[in-house]
């Protein structure tokens, strides 16, 4: 069934809860396209929080977990020594950083 | 609430695969992308399926495609969430290759993309739509908590 004939059947809000309809762009526009892609994630990506980041390590690490767990064989892939040092060193430069603050304020 | 599982399509799965129910050539898309199935779990009934495509150098996973089963579409649909769920995992398997620099991506029609927008909370990137960062984290947690 074609995207319009899909249309008088559903409404638009419908179809976005329904459909990712594939959608074909020239080589031209999909360059132009994932140039602007680029930029905004840039955009995203300078204002990420240590805790945004760190968040999206922790999960990281989870899932590999649960689906490591959850596999019939071991996965070679996933090196979770070498993870898990990283995130839990963030983790710690994250701490260490907030406990300067905190002792650099004056207390009375 | 209904318990789902979303699991790689396999080989088997294509004979309840129709285009009545799922719209679309399934079999043409698994040469490019990575597909899922989503079902209820300990049932074979397909009420989802995503197309999903890596673009490891970017740390991108974009949505190729995504469809619904018919039943579940409109009005008289049985299971809400579908598209939301499957979304979710979009965004968790990027989690799991890239960590924090994970992004999902989704190159949509015209008349939908202000909907995609308000109904999953995805950002303007061009003429695609993303989720990266906090509303990544966002949408993991409220479709597969």
């Amino acid at each position: 069934m074609s995207y319009k004939k899909l249309l008088q059947e559903l409404s638009p809000q419908e179809l976005a809860e329904s459909f990712v309809f594939p959608v074909k762009l020239s080589a031209k526009q999909q360059k132009a396209a994932d140039l602007l892609l680029t930029e905004a994630r840039q955009k995203v990506r300078e204002k990420m929080t240590d805790t945004e980041k760190l968040t999206g390590r922790l999960m990281g690490l989870k899932f590999r977990m649960e689906d490591y767990f959850r596999a019939d064989k071991p996965n070679s892939e996933y090196s979770f020594g070498l993870n898990y040092i990283q995130t839990i060193s963030s983790l710690l430069n994250i701490g260490l950083g907030l406990f300067k603050r905190t002792v650099k304020e004056p207390c009375y | 609430m209904a318990k789902a599982s979303i699991s790689p399509l396999e080989d088997t799965d294509f004979k309840q695969i129709t285009k009545k129910r799922y719209f679309f050539d399934w079999k043409k898309e698994k040469v490019a992308a990575e597909l899922f199935k989503l079902t209820l779990q300990g049932e074979s009934e397909i009420l989802g399926l995503l197309a999903l495509t890596d673009f490891p150098g970017e740390f991108r996973m974009q949505i190729h495609l995504l469809c619904v089963s018919r039943d579940n579409q409109g009005k008289g649909k049985k299971y809400d969430g579908i598209a939301g769920s499957l979304i979710a995992f979009a965004a968790r398997t990027a989690t799991v290759k890239d960590f924090d620099q994970a992004c999902i991506s989704l190159l949509p029609k015209t008349e939908l993309r202000a909907h995609y927008k308000s109904k999953y909370g995805m950002m303007d990137g061009g003429p695609q739509l993303f989720h990266e960062g906090a509303r990544l984290q966002a949408i993991i947690k409220k479709y597969l908590p």
